[in-house]
């Protein structure tokens, strides 16, 4: 009998798991996967390029995995862990031998009036931006010229708020703490963030939190009322301060939920057919809440069931060094952050911290440094540092003595190449020949007083070409030095 | 005075040899005006002729006796190479002897060495060099297009072009005059080079002449993959091109979604806007965008790699969604490597392959080659063992006891040199053709002196596929032949069923018969049309046919016409990083020399510059490791280890080092690169692999 797997959820995580399983080519197993969205599944990482109009759904689809069941716009209803069944919304029963839950999260929207309705869905003129049909709401309400107010400044309100800026709406930021992504960034960092919104045309308000909404006699959304009493004029709320995993189908269940589906080091809930991967999952390391750490997930849990199910050993998944990154996804507002600073910067023997702070060419580095290897890092505002630190932070490569090299990219090519003219004799001025600079000058002694008479005699500029322009600027200097007729032909054999 | 060509790299400059009338004197040489090379040429070129007069040239053959090479006479090193080739196929059978070709063979004897191995040794055991150089892009191109010719348009056609993209190519260093072709593209901004390190290449984007990303070694695939993923979601995908010429497109489409920016920026060390900004000039400079053209092109650096056909796959599929194939002015190209890399894989060098491009598993190719060749088509054997593989199962129980060599030194250029050198010292027979004592032909049991560039007539198809015409211009030294005629004598000894030509052109007209109606496709091609001075590149199917300066106008050779998408993945490295190898190594060229150095390395003038073995670094690794520069340093990998001298340059990445890989012995890199292969093309991993250095103490 084939081994029967069902999989709930088919977002990036779900859709994930599916793929890494296919490749292991298990024999004789069924999968069957319930999406409760209509839509094929889709990369949700890009949906602040729907808000920017650069995207529809087709350029956001992830490729189907072959010969799995897929039933779209379906939710998983219940499920009968003692028969071994997952209820669908449409009563339809899905027995399994393995179960795989990947159901997200949903957006947490806040507890004032006027937001969301009984049915906990948002009130018109409010959204959230998790799925694709929210993203697309989004797009159509916030037109050329809309106002809207993003309610939280972390990094998902930070991607919206500048893509829904550059696709020409007036974006507020609204956000509790005093800087936007203070659960990331450091105090400094954020306030260069600031600094960077404010130069895409977009306005942060801090310390101060969204109390309620005003509406017009029609419903519609007016302005968005604060904490200390100021309203903002708006035609669209949209709320990102968090979201909160989907754990109602275990907790009815009875599965052990704290904060997200309990799991171990294998992702398996308490009951051994039982597994829960993504962000509805809680791992003995907590959740993430990024794709990294779930795709993790979905490879390690692959590998384990098909172990399980084929009854053989197979060789381990090679495990990216997840350490977590978070990078702003934002044209023109680069900020990046990764791994962890220590508490005290003072202790000897610890980490090292170092930053360089430049708020008016809006850029922050700050990173820390242990036993010789990148531990934590965050760089707003300078792209190929942010790159470089990424890079040594994931693949652990050794950094250099003084960490301080680290905060800004090495010189090389900062400073104008001198003159050829200014050169040390020693100097190559034709790479393809091999050429120096002294057996030009002798070659000019020696009567050569056209660029062409230097190539025929030291073979200099006869290669690639690139040195034309140096050897006939030296053939002009020396030759204005030696009181010579100056050059008057440039060409080359 | 003779007009021929370059005995180096696949450009194939022009030049003019003229001996000068003593016997033994070096001839002198004036570059000629032509179009891939214009008149120039580098210091290579330059001093070519001194290879022919080198002192310590072969001229006569060698055989082993008591572990030492001493000086025999022809008739008695072929008759020892004959007798023991004959005894080994008796008691062993005819796939005991192999054979190991080379790129830089003539048209001529790359495909009398292939027909040499199928019917004079009935083997199916040959490959070549060029498994190391040209086979993931020929087997990339094969894929998508069903044929692979490296340029598929003649090289001037870039002169137009408005973005030109490099990706792991570095041609300033390795084909110096080319870059000529790239001073319009440079001029409008679009030059665009892919390279861990600040090349000569890439620093001609410098003042704004371009863009160079400097990627961590082994991540291509991932760059590529994001710049096509951008091209998707900024609506920038030549639609109706796909539409109308490839298939796959929804597929390709959905690949494309796992790969956004921010994630091939954390991959790649490639920041995200500059990703965007080489993106948005590719397709600004597209057809479809009203651009004057782009080209993508690929090198070594991409393609040696154990996902070098994928990463080639990942090149082809940006520049099919930017519109550029087939269309003139624009399109996709791989830089071949060696002076005839195009012809040596084309007539039936490779393992799998017979004349004309045809695969040796197809019945009707066989039945056509066997029909010129006047055999019987079951005597043909089947396909042998790509390079790697090859090497690997010498000397094994059943494997191969016997190897002769042309045009190659595999002693410096195989990866994981000192395993695979251990097969080979393990053969009962190698015999190496070479002019000089390459380090391959000191471990031979017997050594052929043979004629090299100027001193024999063949033809080359140079990088884009064009055929020249190589003329003598010096006679050989006394007491050398030609490789014809060696394997026309061995051929006799062994009692080969049909005969073997000496003389180059009666071996060229078979070889265009041999080729008609195959993807590539000589049959109306002769020395005499070349002598007249015609522009001819294949396919060119007849006599009064023009040939094809451009392949792709119409259809691609697929069977329905369109170019296939195929979505590829990213791959790792196969060498990981560790605490104890946390570095990449990544290795090269350099213009002074060519190859395993065999010739370069005897021309004082190039020897002089480039002497010995280097390892570049950046000062603050350097600084790191306590190494300075011209220290001595040990590089080691899983392998094994090699040294060389520190350069110290702040154009390579702090993760990366680089070591060219034209020298032997302790220098030799290839002592530490990986022997991983390509799953499709066979392709081994010398182009990166993990590593820790230390500076040697005590050393002078």
């Amino acid at each position: 009998m084939s081994h029967r797997i069902v999989v709930v959820g088919h977002g990036m995580v779900g859709h994930r798991f599916l793929a890494d399983l296919a490749a292991h080519r298990l024999e004789g197993t069924r999968t069957t996967v319930l999406g409760d969205e209509p839509h094929p599944a889709y990369n949700r990482i890009l949906l602040p390029d729907v808000l920017l109009g650069r995207s529809d759904l087709a350029g956001l689809t992830l490729p189907e995995t072959p010969g799995v069941r897929l039933l779209r716009g379906r939710r998983a209803a219940t499920i009968d862990r003692l028969r071994g069944v997952v209820v669908d919304s449409t009563g339809e029963e899905h027995p399994f031998d393995t179960l795989v839950l990947a159901l997200g999260a949903d957006p947490v929207f806040p507890t004032v009036d006027g937001v969301v309705g009984a049915d906990g869905n948002p009130l018109p003129g409010v959204a959230a931006l998790r799925t694709w049909d929210d993203a697309h709401r989004v797009r159509s309400a916030a037109e050329e010229g809309a106002r809207v107010v993003v309610m939280g400044g972390g990094v998902l309100g930070v991607e919206a708020a500048v893509a829904l800026a550059a696709a020409g709406s007036e974006v507020t930021v609204v956000h509790r703490g005093s800087t936007p992504l203070d659960r990331q960034f450091d105090a400094d960092s954020g306030a260069v963030v600031r600094a960077g919104l404010a130069d895409l045309g977009i306005t942060t308000l801090v310390d101060v939190r969204v109390s309620g909404v005003e509406r017009r006699r029609d419903g519609t959304l007016a302005s968005v009322r604060l904490t200390d009493e100021r309203h903002i004029p708006a035609d669209l709320l949209l709320v990102a301060i968090g979201v909160r995993p989907r754990t109602r189908l275990a907790e009815e269940a009875d599965l052990g939920v704290r904060n997200g589906i309990l799991v171990n080091d294998s992702c398996r809930t308490d009951d051994p057919a039982i597994y829960a991967i993504g962000d509805c999952a809680r791992t003995p390391r907590g959740c993430s809440g990024l794709v990294g750490p779930g795709w993790e997930q979905a490879r390690v849990l692959a590998h384990h069931l098909a172990e399980r199910i084929s009854g053989r050993s197979r060789p381990r998944p090679v495990l990216g060094a997840d350490g977590g990154v978070f990078r702003v996804k934002a044209e023109g507002l680069e900020a990046v952050t990764m791994g962890e600073f220590p508490d005290d910067e003072f202790t000897p023997g610890a980490a090292r911290v170092l930053s360089l702070t430049d708020p008016a060419g809006r850029r922050r580095v700050r990173l820390a440094v242990a036993d010789g290897l990148l531990v934590g890092a965050t760089c707003v505002g300078d792209p190929q540092v942010a790159a470089d630190l990424t890079v040594a932070f994931d693949s652990r490569t050794p950094v250099p003595d003084d960490p301080a090299a680290l905060l800004a990219r090495p010189l090389a090519g900062a400073s104008a190449p001198a003159s050829v003219v200014d050169l040390p004799e020693t100097a190559v001025v034709c790479r393809c020949n091999a050429v120096t600079k002294s057996a030009i000058t002798a070659a000019v002694a020696a009567g050569a007083d056209t660029a062409e008479a230097v190539a025929n005699a030291t073979r200099a500029s006869t290669g690639c070409g690139s040195c034309t322009s140096d050897v006939c600027r030296l053939v002009s200097a020396l030759g204005e030095a030696g009181g010579s007729r100056s050059l008057d032909r440039v060409t080359v054999a | 005075m003779t007009a021929t060509h370059c005995p180096y790299c696949a450009l194939q400059c022009a030049m003019e040899v003229a001996p000068t009338g003593t016997r033994g004197a070096t001839p002198t040489i004036t570059p000629l005006e032509f179009p891939t090379n214009r008149g120039r040429l580098c210091q290579k070129g330059w001093t070519a002729a001194e290879v022919l007069t080198t002192p310590d040239r072969l001229t006569s053959p060698l055989i082993r006796r008591d572990d030492e090479l001493v000086p025999t006479d022809w008739d008695t090193a072929l008759s020892f190479v004959a007798d023991t080739l004959l005894r080994l196929r008796a008691d062993h059978g005819p796939e005991s002897v192999a054979v190991f070709g080379g790129g830089g063979l003539t048209n001529e004897k790359a495909y009398q060495l292939g027909r040499f191995a199928r019917v004079a040794l009935a083997t199916p055991n040959i490959d070549y060099n060029g498994r190391f150089c040209m086979s993931s892009a020929a087997a990339g191109g094969r894929r998508a297009f069903g044929l692979d010719r490296g340029l598929p348009f003649p090289l001037t056609d870039l002169d137009g072009a408005d973005a030109i993209v490099l990706v792991g190519s570095n041609p300033a260093e390795t084909m110096p005059p080319f870059v000529t072709h790239l001073a319009g593209t440079q001029e409008g901004g679009g030059l665009i080079v892919v390279d861990p390190r600040r090349t000569p290449t890439a620093a001609l984007t410098s003042d704004g002449r371009g863009l160079h990303l400097s990627p961590l070694p082994g991540t291509d695939l991932v760059l590529l993959l994001g710049l096509t993923q951008i091209l998707w979601t900024e609506g920038l995908v030549d639609r109706d091109y796909l539409a109308e010429r490839a298939s796959g497109v929804d597929e390709l489409r959905a690949s494309m979604a796992a790969w956004w920016p921010e994630r091939v920026e954390r991959v790649t060390g490639v920041p995200v806007a500059d990703i965007r900004r080489a993106a948005r000039l590719l397709a600004a400079a597209s057809p479809a965008r009203g651009g004057r053209g782009a080209y993508v092109l690929t090198g070594r650096g991409a393609e040696q790699h154990a996902h070098g056909t994928d990463t080639v796959t990942a090149a082809v599929n940006l520049a099919l969604c930017l519109g550029l194939p087939g269309r003139v002015g624009s399109g996709y190209g791989c830089l071949t490597g060696q002076g005839n890399g195009q012809g040596g894989r084309e007539h039936g060098l490779k393992a799998d392959q017979l004349p004309g491009y045809r695969s040796i598993s197809d019945p009707a190719a066989r039945a056509h080659v066997a029909e010129v060749w006047g055999i019987d088509p079951d005597s043909l054997p089947g396909p042998g063992l790509p390079a790697v593989a090859l090497f690997e199962s010498l000397a094994t129980p059943g494997g191969p006891r016997a190897m002769l060599v042309h045009g190659a030194n595999p002693v410096v250029s195989l990866p994981d040199v000192l395993r695979l050198t251990e097969r080979l010292g393990a053969l009962d027979l190698l015999v190496v053709s070479d002019f000089v004592l390459s380090e391959t032909a000191a471990m031979a049991d017997v050594v052929l002196p043979v004629t090299q560039w100027a001193e024999e007539t063949g033809t080359m198809t140079n990088l884009e596929g064009r055929l020249l015409l190589r003329a003598q211009a010096t006679e050989p030294p006394v007491g050398v032949r030609t490789e014809l005629e060696v394997w026309s004598d061995l051929a006799e000894r062994l009692g080969s069923p049909i005969p073997f030509s000496p003389d180059p052109a009666v071996v060229f007209d078979e070889l265009a018969r041999a080729s008609a109606g195959g993807v590539a496709d000589y049959s109306g091609f002769s020395h005499a049309r070349l002598r007249d001075g015609e522009a001819l590149y294949w396919p060119c199917p007849a006599p009064d046919h023009p040939g094809t300066p451009r392949v792709f106008l119409d259809r691609f050779a697929t069977p329905d016409g369109r170019a296939v998408l195929h979505p590829v993945d990213q791959a790792p490295p196969d060498d990981a990083l560790t605490p104890e190898l946390p570095l990449y190594l990544v290795t090269g060229r350099v213009l002074q020399h060519y190859q395993s150095g065999a010739q370069t390395r005897r021309v004082p003038a190039l020897a002089d510059v480039e002497p010995e073995a280097y390892v570049e670094l950046h000062p603050l690794l350097a600084g790191r490791l306590g190494i300075g520069a011209g220290d001595r340093v040990a590089v080691h990998s899983r392998r094994g280890s090699c040294e060389a001298v520190a350069r110290l340059t702040e154009g390579i990445r702090l993760d990366t080092v680089f070591m060219p890989f034209h020298y032997p012995d302790a220098g030799a890199v290839n002592r530490v690169t990986n022997a991983a292969t390509d799953p499709i093309s066979g392709m081994p991993e010398l182009k990166v692999a993990a590593v820790r250095l230390e500076a040697i103490r005590g050393a002078a």
